[in-house]
């Protein structure tokens, strides 16, 4: 009996050691844990709970150790979410590539069948531009931040970020000069008014000429196409540096 | 005492361990059982499909059976917000809703045969699909995807060791050809897509022992068990497939009811992935009425629920899982000879 009872403490001694020993080894760390996507869902927390202010702070500390591509855009991605342009705002202008459908009227008015597919292209155009936010003055600043975080890298993806982000700012800042001309030309104006235009419009032109090159490292592929695009943008913009001014203050 | 030493040296190794990914993606456990009973299969074996989650079970068979199951399923709610957004009917809401899933959303299909004899049991899966994806950041989302097609064998031995102690060994092989990255959702649309979406190949074989302690002599039919699960080597490291073992400890009895078989188990697991620990526990039961069988299960951050068919050599099924407003369904069709 006293046998017996032996053989089974040891039965079970040797089991118990068994299972401790291949629990012991099962310690041994086999992965190198996924540090930079931990530390990233951090900031993402922050942001997900609206606290941007935090994120950015964060964000920035991280990419001061960490200056990897994704850790860029996690801050400038902050940036832009404290400026209101969050994925639900600028996924329809940059995910759908067709161009919405729109039925103009002029075809009922009887005219020619050119201008009226013209008018129908520029009217899904106008459509596409519609649905690009335009943030007000303030929050652009936070979207230059943004862009000035991603500036240095050369990656399709931060550069297709970036291309999104000046879509943005451009269309703002398109929005806001147009509103500003329209009570400008509502009463009189003189050459130094058109002035402070003129030198907005061609800031506008130095963006188009950013966003190509955003969009030539962002689609190898179509390189050529972007290079075309900029030299024309290009050659607008010195076609706009030989334009002389009179002298005089004219006013209108 | 055993017990004891196995629940420490597991508590242990959880604190050694890092982030995990998805046990879904890793388990090896028969489909439907596992998505219907949760962990708590290892402990539940009145459920009887393909190989039983825990191979100490194995050597109370009495019987041969052979299986063979077909078993497919996803998030219908994220598959229809999913097919709107690819057809740009998603307004603003509904595009932040989708990105703003913070939890794993998985979609699987696979294939499986299993031959289970006294004392041991063999079981292929020449076919297995699985995706996994989570998104992160509401600005820019970032986006952690595998999709991974997957084939494996297992064997189970198992042996009656003493008194009421039951051990086995599980030894399982698995071929895995997935691509799978974390990446910002700019990326995915830009030049280097392709780079991202480049496949890789991976072998796992993983070693998991088992441990019953069933007292069949009483009238409650009362277990304990314990398993080591997910402990092995893989040929490479990956972020994809860590190595990385779940202990499981559980209780389960069976009630004498008037009608049917009632079962009812509760489980600890205990991973490195286990936050608190009511993460760590799940309650489950199985009843058996005739040609029907039900599953329940609920665990603090989940609940699912499932039955099984079975009509002569035909088993039919539905498993139904909820998790944070996350809602999947997955069927099952099965033959046994």
């Amino acid at each position: 009996m006293a046998l017996v009872s032996r053989s089974t403490m040891k039965t079970k001694l040797q089991i118990t050691l068994f299972a401790f020993t291949l629990a012991l080894l099962s310690c041994q760390p086999k992965e190198e844990p996924r540090t930079r996507e931990k530390a990233l869902s951090q900031g993402f927390s922050m942001m997900d709970q609206g606290r941007y202010d935090e994120a950015i702070q964060y964000f920035t500390e991280l990419a001061q150790k960490d200056p990897h591509k994704h850790v860029k855009l996690a801050l400038a991605s902050a940036y832009a979410g404290r400026a209101g342009v969050k994925i639900e705002q600028i996924y329809s202008f940059v995910a759908v590539k067709s161009l919405p459908s729109v039925t103009t009227i002029a075809n009922s008015r009887g005219v020619e069948e050119g201008t009226v597919a013209l008018m129908d292209t520029l009217a899904r155009y106008s459509e596409q531009w519609n649905r690009i936010p335009s943030i007000d003055t303030q929050k652009l600043a936070d979207l230059q931040r943004a862009l000035k975080v991603l500036e240095n890298d050369t990656e399709p993806g931060v550069r297709l970020y970036a291309a999104t982000l000046r879509v943005v700012v451009l269309k703002s800042s398109v929005t806001v000069g147009l509103k500003n001309w329209q009570k400008t030309v509502s009463a009189k104006f003189c050459r130094d008014d058109l002035r402070a235009y003129f030198d907005w419009g061609v800031r506008i032109l130095e963006n188009v000429e950013l966003l190509c090159e955003d969009l030539q490292a962002a689609f190898p592929q179509d390189e050529k196409r972007y290079k075309d695009i900029q030299n024309r943008v290009q050659r607008l913009q010195e076609d706009a540096g030989k334009i002389l001014w009179p002298r005089e203050n004219l006013c209108l | 005492m055993f017990i004891r030493i196995f629940l420490l040296s597991l508590f242990i190794c959880s604190l050694a361990w890092g982030e995990t990914l998805p046990t879904a993606v890793r388990d090896g456990s028969t489909r439907f059982l596992s998505r219907s009973l949760g962990s708590a299969c290892y402990t539940l074996d009145s459920v009887q499909r393909g190989l039983p989650c825990n191979p100490a079970v194995t050597a109370k068979e009495r019987a041969r059976r052979f299986d063979a199951d077909f078993f497919a399923g996803t998030q219908a709610e994220y598959l229809k917000e999913a097919e709107n957004l690819l057809h740009g009917n998603s307004d603003e809401a509904q595009v932040a809703r989708f990105f703003s899933h913070r939890e794993s959303i998985e979609a699987e299909v696979s294939l499986e045969a299993s031959f289970q004899a006294p004392k041991w049991g063999v079981s292929i899966e020449p076919y297995r699909l699985v995706a996994v994806s989570r998104f992160e950041n509401p600005s820019l989302p970032m986006v952690d995807l595998v999709i991974a097609e997957e084939q494996s064998v297992k064997g189970q031995i198992a042996s009656y060791i003493h008194d009421n102690f039951y051990a086995g060994l599980q030894a399982r092989y698995t071929h895995v050809r997935f691509i799978g990255d974390y990446f910002a959702l700019s990326e995915a649309m830009a030049g280097e897509r392709d780079d991202l979406f480049s496949a890789q190949e991976l072998d796992l074989i993983y070693l998991e022992p088992g441990f019953l302690y069933a007292w069949e002599d009483l009238p409650w039919q009362p277990q304990i068990s314990a398993v080591l699960a997910h402990w092995g080597v893989s040929s490479h490291k990956t972020e994809q497939y860590p190595i990385q073992p779940t202990g499981l400890l559980g209780a389960s009895l069976r009630p004498v009811v008037p009608l049917g078989l009632l079962e009812l188990g509760i489980q600890f697991e205990l991973a490195s992935e286990t936050r608190n620990v009511r993460d760590a526990f799940r309650a489950a039961l199985a009843y058996q009425l005739g040609i029907l069988q039900a599953v329940l299960s609920v665990s603090d951050s989940d609940h699912s629920a499932g039955f099984l068919l079975a009509y002569k050599s035909f088993t039919t099924g539905l498993s139904y899982w909820d998790q944070n407003q996350n809602r999947g369904v997955f069927i099952q069709l099965g033959v046994t000879l």
